[in-house]
């Protein structure tokens, strides 16, 4: 036998049972249209746009490419300042007597002759 | 228009199939988001995030379920996760609070009674309202489309993604959590 308290839980629980289904607002499509436009991809920043991003990847790709195989990037041409540093260097290894002769004509070798 | 006609007009980005598409699962979407959500400008938000993401997203709809199961799952999970990022937002809210901000919590109130519901039961639904949204996500969530849809739970478990015996475990025990919190309710 069901007590007061549990009948009326019961009755509680089941007072949902009937319900209705509550429909949309009014309008609601009209407010929905007007959020899909403002989110439509004619307002996305271009940036972030798919063909613009692909675009910028293949040109860095190729700027990369062009850098690494360029062979005047790639020389290692001593520059007046870079010259005199190992120039003394050499110089100072040279006196102490420590300098490998090998590395002397080595280093002659890449020094421009007009530049000498 | 068949299912198959719609999805595949949607598809081609047809606003007569986008039309078509919303005002027949308006109160379907927006019905659940408003059950588990409790708060109609909430549900709206939802409902109108459900019909973007399917406007979005259709190309990745492979017609293995009912449009409708999908855009159940859709509901459900959007109103989930708006459901924790509120209960996140309430939680750092107070421990701001706790140290000395001065920024309010948002008061967070929903709707106290279901307005599909008959003037005669009002009072025992709206403590039955309440109850509901003190369960556990998966509870609640099954309780909602079982009761509220009124979906049997053949379909409750499809949209959820378990066994037919895992939802009505979830039902059971929803049911028990429901007295516990009515219990309370009514003693206090």
């Amino acid at each position: 036998m069901q007590t007061p308290s549990s009948e009326r839980l019961e009755r509680i629980l089941a007072s949902l049972d009937k319900v209705q289904r509550v429909p949309a607002p009014p309008y609601f499509y009209t407010r929905l249209r007007s959020r899909l436009e403002e989110a439509s991809p004619q307002q996305q920043l271009l940036w972030l746009r798919p063909i613009p991003v692909v675009a910028m990847l293949v040109v860095l790709l190729v700027l990369n490419f062009w850098l690494i195989n360029s062979p005047s990037v790639n020389s290692v041409a001593a520059t007046p300042s870079t010259r005199m540093v190992v120039e003394d260097e050499l110089q100072v290894l040279a006196f102490e007597d420590r300098a490998p002769e090998h590395m002397i004509t080595e280093y002659e070798s890449t020094i421009d002759p007009t530049q000498k | 228009m068949t299912e198959q006609e719609l999805i595949a007009g949607l598809k081609q980005s047809d606003e007569a199939c986008f039309h078509y598409l919303v005002t027949t699962y308006q109160d379907l979407v927006y019905n659940t988001a408003y059950g588990l959500l409790q708060q109609a400008q909430d549900a709206e938000d939802v409902a109108q995030e459900v019909f973007l993401q399917v406007f979005r997203s259709i190309h990745q709809f492979k017609a293995e379920a009912k449009l409708s199961t999908w855009l159940y799952r859709i509901t459900t999970s959007r109103a989930l996760d708006l459901i924790r990022s509120k209960k996140s937002k309430k939680r750092f809210g107070v421990i701001q609070r706790l140290w000395g901000g001065d920024e309010e919590v948002a008061l967070d109130i929903p709707d106290t009674h279901h307005p599909g519901v008959a003037l005669e039961q009002k009072e025992d639904a709206g403590k039955l309202w309440r109850a509901i949204a003190k369960l556990p996500e998966n509870q609640r969530v099954a309780f909602t489309l079982h009761k509220l849809e009124g979906l049997p739970y053949q379909e409750v478990s499809e949209i959820m993604g378990n066994s037919l015996a895992a939802v009505e475990s979830l039902m059971h025990r929803a049911r028990l959590n429901l007295k516990k919190i009515l219990e309370q309710d009514i003693s206090s």
